[in-house]
């Protein structure tokens, strides 16, 4: 009878159940590995043969056929090198398991029976939990990340002979003191707002963008502190759920980027791809159709510096995510969907020189039209708030007093949050005001005569287009939640009405 | 009609020339028909010219050119076309044969307005006021398409629904710059877009100097809203003069660079442009007019303790009249005082006032709704009452 060893493989963010069978035949020694594994899994052979030499294991001198069931699926990566050793080891009867009946195991072989870490261990971990699993055997250095899911008993070992004896229950295991890691930082990020000084009205602006789930585009000169605003924006989302945490600790798992933290990711993500940046980059893809900056930025802040400079494809491509909250990447041999709900913060020049407002400029209006369509109409349309942000005198800068700090700002932020939680409870994928719908808006908008004619007001000087209409309600709704008011003012209303400076400058153009 | 292209390409002969021969001969056809004899009785053309003339008795060229003329939708305006207008014609540069797209109407003549692509807001304010002033007395604006001032004149007279004509220096097929395609588009819908080069024709460097000598040589008077020393207006000013033409230009800051040129037109004895009227056929500035210039910002000013008096109902003249029939509050006014000069950033308006910048974006965002202060571009406010020159 083959021997059975559970081990687990990817499917996009996770992970499934995978029995690793080995099985000795009479034939020529040799060992075929079957299952629709990629090079890393075939190559695992090498290893494995080496690992058990060099661990003073005898290697069945027979036919070794080693199938990763269910045998349909693809499965890549190292990591089942030790369920194949332990396998080979259990065929071969050198292997007796007395100590537990049912365990997972993952984990990559050097030629010296050396555990080494591997990629995508939190959602194995998860999957094993799911499948009702209690046990996990896995390198030492992946301790971390499978111990953020509560209830299993995880043991990490260094080297093949370990668990070998730890199974047979020659040896008990002693727990690591790094083991305790649940205890993070109060404050986990390394700026804060108050360092932006005497810029409080863009501040407002900010706040309601992260209040609201709005997407933001800062317009501005090189140097005017675009990018520090942007640094600090994940400071004042309201910190991530549990649940929150664990999606994007699994995609980083997923991406191998959590070597060597191995700590839940606690901290809202913030990206920020270089322009140069290519579509699959920003979207997945590669071979593998692993996850891009998209899914990465999943749950935080996804931040476009110099939005013009990128290649109007690239952009394009967001639109889709941006409606779904995820991305499905289709590859020749994959087809993963991964989740990409994020913050989309954008910055660019107001013109081609940089200048635009200032005696410097010499753009004329036509070039700077043309210049700002280098963002398509649908991308331009999602940015619920374009502001300029204006250059700081820094030589004065000590006049300035210290901004409000991030820690106040997020409460600001998270009490908006609670009164749009509380609003959208019923209402299936719609969290923030951001995403709310034509019906929705008409629901949850409803505006005095006052407001109206205000609106009227403006649609009648800035020629605004119909569809914007719903912008300025979705952000003058946001504004009134951060006040925590039940309808919209006319204060919300004339201060929604500033959030998009392009739009109104669009009509003073002197263009046709 | 193949006969004027063929005319036009022969090589070796110029503007002068085929003029000369036009006038012996009557017609293209009858020059394209005469012998070697004939051809040597006009003047200036000797045996050589008159062998290459003959030697080039074909209309293949031009019969193909006209095809694909005539696909494009480009018309042609000959020297003897009615449409052509006599003034034009007087210039010695006028060339026999014009393609153009678009409609060229009766007294398609009118004010040629010219400047650097390059210009400040002071000389593109300058320049859309008068184009629109123009298009509103029905007096047609003539310019280049070139980026800054001319493509500013050409928007400025469609925005106000006026008829425009653009002089290019490459095939009217061709749209140079790039971005002002949309308006191209526009001045082909109401105006035209002319052009002594064949369709295809790329821009080169050496024809816009002869573009220059068209648009000044269309319009009865020029106005130079701003050029830098050795630009490209000034050889339209040089036309302008050599034509017999009234040169107008705007007043510069001396220190100005960008406005040297302007200036230097001054003090060789152009007359100094103050206002859009200037700009109409036989006209003399009158007081009032000069006047009026400066009545709207002398109103706004606030006097020496900082209190704007006739802020609270105030009256404009022209088109940009408006009134409030409520009493501003402290806050507005104090805003109002701040913005009366020059445009202003809400950090600026802030540090200037002392109210809160958070306080201001409502009070900001309401008076402009008001209509006392406006947008400017890179998210700047000023005082409507300070901007004398708002096209609205």
């Amino acid at each position: 009878m083959a021997s059975i060893v559970k081990s687990f493989a990817i499917w996009g963010v996770d992970g499934y159940l995978v029995d690793v069978e080995t099985k000795t035949i009479e034939g020529q020694p040799l060992i075929s590995i079957v299952g629709l594994g990629d090079t890393a899994v075939k190559e695992a052979r090498e290893r494995v043969e080496a690992a058990l030499r060099d661990g003073h294991f005898r290697f069945p001198e027979m036919k070794v056929v080693i199938n990763l069931a269910p045998s349909d699926l693809k499965k890549s990566g190292s990591h089942f090198d030790l369920p194949m050793a332990l396998g080979l080891l259990m065929e071969s009867d050198q292997l007796h398991v007395n100590r537990w009946q049912d365990f997972g195991c993952i984990g990559e072989l050097s030629l010296n029976a050396r555990l080494r870490s591997c990629t995508g261990v939190l959602p194995m971990v998860i999957a094993a939990k799911q499948a009702g699993m209690k046990n996990i055997i896995l390198p030492r250095e992946n301790i971390h990340e499978a111990s953020l899911v509560q209830g299993m008993n995880v043991v990490g070992f260094d080297y093949l002979r370990e668990v070998v004896q730890f199974l047979e229950g020659e040896k008990e295991y002693t727990i690591q003191k790094e083991m305790n890691f649940h205890v993070a930082a109060e404050d986990p990020y390394p700026v804060d707002f108050n360092e932006v000084q005497g810029q409080e009205a863009m501040l407002e602006y900010i706040v309601v963008a992260a209040a609201g789930g709005h997407n933001l585009l800062m317009i501005g000169a090189p140097g005017c502190g675009k990018s520090m605003i942007a640094k600090r924006i994940p400071t004042i989302l309201p910190s991530m759920t549990e649940e929150e945490a664990l999606e994007t600790t699994k995609i980083y798992s997923v991406a191998g980027m959590l070597k060597g933290k191995g700590n839940l990711i606690k901290e809202r993500p913030f990206r920020a791809p270089h322009h140069n940046a290519s579509t699959n980059a920003l979207i997945g893809g590669g071979n593998n159709a692993t996850p891009g900056e998209i899914s990465l930025a999943h749950n935080g802040v996804l931040f476009l510096d110099e939005i013009a400079e990128f290649s109007k494809k690239t952009l394009d491509a967001l639109r889709q995510p941006m409606e779904d909250k995820q991305v499905t990447i289709s590859r020749v041999k994959y087809t993963n969907t991964y989740p990409a709900g994020f913050m989309l913060v954008a910055a660019m020049n107001p013109c081609p020189c940089g200048n635009y407002g200032s005696d410097k400029c010499r753009c004329s209006d036509y070039e700077v039209i043309k210049y700002r369509q280098r963002l398509s109409g649908p991308i331009m349309d999602r940015m619920d708030i374009q502001k300029y942000v204006q250059p700081v005198n820094f030589i004065n800068l000590s006049e300035y007093a210290f901004g409000k700090s991030s820690k106040e700002l997020r409460e600001r932020v998270e009490l908006a949050r609670g009164i749009q939680k509380k609003r959208f409870e019923k209402i299936a994928g719609i969290n923030c005001n951001a995403q709310m719908g034509h019906a929705l808006i008409k629901e949850f908008c409803e505006l005095d005569a006052e407001c109206q004619r205000l609106l009227q007001v403006a649609y009648d000087r800035f020629k605004y287009s119909a569809r914007t209409y719903y912008k300025y309600l979705k952000v003058a709704r946001t504004f009134a939640d951060l006040d925590g008011v039940a309808g919209i003012r006319k204060k919300d209303v004339a201060s929604a009405l500033m959030a998009r400076d392009l739009e109104k400058e669009k009509a003073g153009m002197m263009v046709i | 009609m193949e006969y004027w292209i063929w005319l036009k390409q022969i090589s070796g002969i110029g503007t002068i020339l085929e003029k000369r021969l036009l006038d012996r001969f009557q017609s293209p056809q009858a020059v394209y028909e005469a012998c070697v004899e004939e051809l040597l009785s006009v003047e200036g053309i000797g045996p050589t010219l008159a062998t290459v003339i003959r030697q080039q008795r074909s209309l293949d060229q031009a019969r193909n050119l006209l095809e694909e003329i005539l696909k494009q939708d480009i018309k042609l305006l000959t020297y003897h076309d009615p449409l052509y207008p006599a003034m034009a014609q007087q210039s010695s540069e006028a060339p026999t044969l014009l393609y153009y797209k678009g409609k060229i109407r009766e007294n398609s003549t009118g004010v040629a307005i010219v400047g650097s692509r390059r210009c400040t807001d002071y000389g593109k304010q300058a320049a859309v006021e008068a184009a629109y002033f123009l298009a509103q007395h029905d007096i047609p604006v003539i310019s280049g398409l070139a980026k800054g001032i001319d493509g500013y004149a050409h928007t400025a007279c469609l925005k106000a629904g006026g008829y425009t004509i653009a002089f290019l220096g490459n095939g009217v097929d061709i749209c140079y710059p790039k971005e002002h395609d949309g308006l191209l588009a526009g001045i082909i819908e109401n105006g035209a877009v002319i052009s002594e080069y064949p369709p295809g024709t790329r821009p080169r460097p050496e024809y816009f100097p002869e573009r220059n000598g068209l648009i000044s040589s269309w319009g009865h008077k020029v106005f130079v809203v701003e050029a830098a020393e050795n630009g490209g207006a000034l050889i339209t000013a040089d036309f302008a003069r050599a034509q017999g033409k009234e040169v107008y230009a705007l007043p510069h800051e001396i220190h100005n660079v960008t406005g040297r040129g302007a200036n230097r037109l001054i003090a060789e004895g152009a007359h100094i442009y103050l206002h859009p009227s200037q700009l109409l056929p036989e006209h003399d500035l009158i007081d009032d007019e000069i006047d009026n210039v400066f009545i709207a910002t002398a109103e706004g000013r606030p006097s020496k303790n900082g209190e704007i008096q006739s802020l609270n109902r105030m009256k404009r003249t022209n088109e940009k009249t408006f009134t409030i029939d409520r009493i501003l509050t402290n806050i507005e006014k104090k805003i109002l005082v701040s913005l009366s000069f020059a445009p202003k950033t809400i950090e600026a308006i802030s540090e200037d006032t002392e109210i809160d910048q958070i306080q201001l974006i409502e009070f900001l965002s309401m008076m402009e709704l008001e209509g006392l202060i406006r947008t400017y571009p890179g998210g700047r406010f000023a005082a409507v009452i300070c901007s004398q020159n708002t096209v609205s």
